[in-house]
Parts: structure tokens; C-alpha cells; sequence
């Protein structure tokens, strides 16, 4: 018998007539199907957006606790298990990035888009990709201060 | 000449006044080359055991009623080639929905759901019949036609991991339906349809494991429907909040 599912899954509102056996999860549930670890993964990925938010605040902490405090914050920083951390929420933003832009953004363009009939769906993902290059390349290029 | 070979049923079985909990019966079935699932479950049905229950109807992936998990995926049986698996073949009832015998599954929470989007044209005041009827274009058509090709098989309800963990959650195919309905130029009522959604347990409560498209077999995309749906019912609500009277 498979995981069961939450107990009132599709049970009508009012008593069933007849005695039913209880729902179940897809059999392929939770990590046998591709689209379903993908699915898990963009939820756990708040986890870590959420522990690198902490690290951007102990910044700002040591930030506004002088010097002394921002050193110790930067050598903290070389450690091997905050080096891995990091390395890891690159990975994951890119990766969230990937799905939030390249596959639900698209899916949420309507057939109209304004007046115009919404292009070809295979034409989103390169635009997409041009723009979000360009956007990268003139973040790095203010950060390094080639421009600005 | 036909070539014959055997394979393997392993069917659930459930009978709510007898079994406790769903259960397992094996079957050897000699199946033909070109035979779909379906054909094997009328052969177990007609030749080895009448007591199996099973729900189809057309033959033709029209009807919507042999939707069934075979192997662990959601399948119409009508549809799906037996020449695809091995010589086992697991056939079990829809997941996520309560059993109510052997492959049969309980339709009734669906069909709340269902009438919870309005699946039915509204208008702000009826035309009269002297007004002829109303037209629409092929353009306009198309904006909705694809949405309105869904045959209520319930293989997006067996693949949805939000169906399986919110009970409350309308759900693939009656949120794919809604939106036809705002999508159709005869319609007028999808500011209502649009607040509808915005509650709880509708377009919010998916979270895009698109596997509800996956398993569509007439390319309706319901996950295109429901995050679709989530843009316009955000857009509706806004422009509630910055034109006057809602801009209507
Ligand atoms: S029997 Fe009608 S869809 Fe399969």
C-alpha cells in the first residue's frame, strides 16, 4: 500500500455513501520522479535563502560594530563550512532562478499579452537568457567599477 | 497468426464490505501485441475473475472514465500501450482520491470542486434572442481552446502533490476550466471567477511541480492554466486596489 494522502483529500463535503479506502500518494512519491524532487527542492531552497539572509545580517552587524568587528566577520567568512554554504546558495539561486524564470514565468504569459497574441512559447527562454546575461554583466561591471 | 504472450496483472483490489484495507490479486493474461491496458482488465474481467471492478466507457481517450496508476503513473488504460511495460504490470486506482472498489474511485469531492470555478458563461445582462447570438472569432477561440479540451480523466488530480497534501485545493482541472471561462470573449464573469481564486486553496496553494501537464493525455496544460490564472487574479486584485471601482 502506498504513503497515505492527506485523509480528507477529495472526499466529498457531505458523508460518502459507501464505505471508501483511503487516498494515497502517487506511487513515485516523494523523490522516484524527477519533477517531484525538482518540486521538493524549490520549497527546501527557502531554507537556505533563509539562513543566507541571517548571514547578510550578521554583515550589517559587524558592519556597524566597527572595523575590529568586520575583520573578524571577513575571516569567519574564509571558513571551510561557510565557503561550502555559499558555494551551495550560489548553486541553488541559480538553479531557482532557472525555474522560476525560465519555466513558470513562461507559463504564466497569457495568450494575450496586452493587445498582442503572445509569442511562440519557445521564444521566451533565449530572450529570457539575453536578459538576464545583460543584467549580469552590468551588475559585475558597476560592482568592479569598469563603469559607474 | 497472432503472437501470444503472457504477462502479469498486479491489481488492487478493495471491497469496502469485506477488506479492511486495499489488497493485491495476480493474473495471467495471454495479450495480443496491439493491446492496450484496458484490454487486458476487460480480459481478466470476462475470462478469470467477473468480481474485478472497472470504470471505461469510450475505447478513444474521450470519455475520461479508465484513468487509472499503471505502474505508478497515472494513465488512461485506453490509451496506453501494454507494448510500454515489462512482463508485470501493476495497475492500482487513481491516487489521491478515496477507493471505493478495486480500480473505482470516489468522484463526488472532485465535482464540488468543479462548480466552485463557475464552469458556466456568465453575463452582466442576458442578450435577447432577437440580438441573435453571440460571435466570436477564430482568434478568440484559440485564445481559450486549448484549455477547454480537458475530458475530467483526473490524471492531473492523481499527480498533484498539492491534491495529495491540501485537501482544500480546487485542483489542476477545475482551475484549467475556470480560466477557459475567463479566457472566453462571450464571458463576463471572470472578475468573480478571479476573487474566487484569490481564496484560499486555489491558484495560490500550487507550487509548480507542472506534473499535472506531464501526465495530460490532451495537452490541455493545466499548469499553464493555473499559473496563468495566479497572474490574472493578482492583476485583477490590484487594479481593484488603484482604479476606481475596481476599473469596471
Ligand atoms: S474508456 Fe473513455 S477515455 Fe478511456
Amino acid at each position: 500500500m502506498r504513503n497515505p494522502a492527506h485523509p480528507h483529500t477529495l472526499r466529498p463535503s457531505s458523508g460518502t455513501r459507501t464505505r471508501t479506502a483511503p487516498p494515497a500518494f502517487p506511487g513515485d512519491w516523494p523523490t522516484a520522479n524527477p519533477r517531484y524532487r525538482a518540486y521538493l527542492l524549490y520549497g527546501f531552497a527557502g531554507l537556505f535563502f533563509i539562513l543566507a539572509a541571517g548571514v547578510m545580517v550578521r554583515a550589517l552587524w559587524a558592519l556597524g560594530s566597527g572595523p575590529g568587528a568586520w575583520e573578524t566577520f571577513l575571516e569567519t567568512l574564509g571558513h571551510p563550512l561557510y565557503i561550502a554554504f555559499h558555494v551551495g546558495s550560489f548553486a541553488l539561486i541559480v538553479w531557482f532562478g532557472w525555474r522560476t524564470f525560465f519555466q513558470m514565468f513562461v507559463k504564466t504569459q497569457p495568450p494575450m499579452i496586452g493587445p498582442f497574441p503572445r509569442p511562440p512559447v519557445a521564444v521566451f527562454p533565449p530572450v529570457l537568457a539575453a536578459a538576464w546575461l545583460g543584467a549580469s554583466a552590468l551588475l559585475i561591471a558597476v560592482l568592479s567599477g569598469a563603469i559607474l | 497468426m497472432s503472437s501470444e504472450v503472457k504477462k502479469t496483472f498486479v491489481v488492487t483490489r478493495f471491497d469496502p464490505d469485506r477488506d479492511e484495507e486495499p489488497r493485491t490479486d495476480r493474473y495471467e493474461v495471454p495479450v495480443q501485441p496491439d493491446w492496450k491496458v484496458l484490454d487486458a482488465l476487460n480480459y481478466i474481467k470476462d475470462e478469470i475473475d467477473s468480481t474485478l471492478a472497472h470504470r471505461w466507457s469510450c475505447r478513444m481517450a474521450v470519455c475520461g472514465s479508465c484513468g487509472m496508476q499503471v505502474d505508478g503513473k497515472p494513465k488512461l488504460t485506453c490509451k496506453d500501450s501494454l507494448a510500454n511495460y515489462g512482463d508485470t504490470v501493476t495497475v492500482e486506482p487513481l491516487a489521491n482520491f478515496p477507493v471505493v472498489r478495486d480500480l473505482v474511485v470516489e468522484f463526488e469531492g472532485f465535482m464540488e470542486k468543479f462548480k466552485s470555478v463557475k464552469p458556466w458563461i456568465i453575463r452582466a445582462k442576458e442578450r435577447a434572442v432577437e440580438e441573435g447570438t453571440h460571435r466570436q472569432s477564430p482568434a478568440e477561440l484559440e485564445a481559450f481552446k486549448q484549455f477547454s479540451m480537458c475530458i475530467n480523466c483526473m490524471l492531473c488530480y492523481s499527480a498533484c502533490p498539492a491534491v495529495s497534501n491540501e485537501p482544500e485545493f480546487a485542483g489542476p482541472a477545475a482551475i484549467a476550466l475556470g480560466h477557459r471561462y475567463n479566457l472566453d470573449s462571450r464571458d463576463e464573469g471572470d472578475s468573480e471567477r478571479l476573487a474566487a481564486m484569490r481564496d484560499e486553496g486555489f491558484v495560490y496553494a500550487c507550487s509548480y511541480a507542472n506534473e499535472c501537464s506531464e501526465v495530460c493525455p490532451k495537452n490541455v496544460d493545466p499548469a499553464a492554466a493555473v499559473n496563468q490564472s495566479k497572474l490574472l487574479a493578482t492583476m485583477d486584485w490590484m487594479k481593484g486596489l488603484v482604479l476606481p471601482r475596481g476599473g469596471k
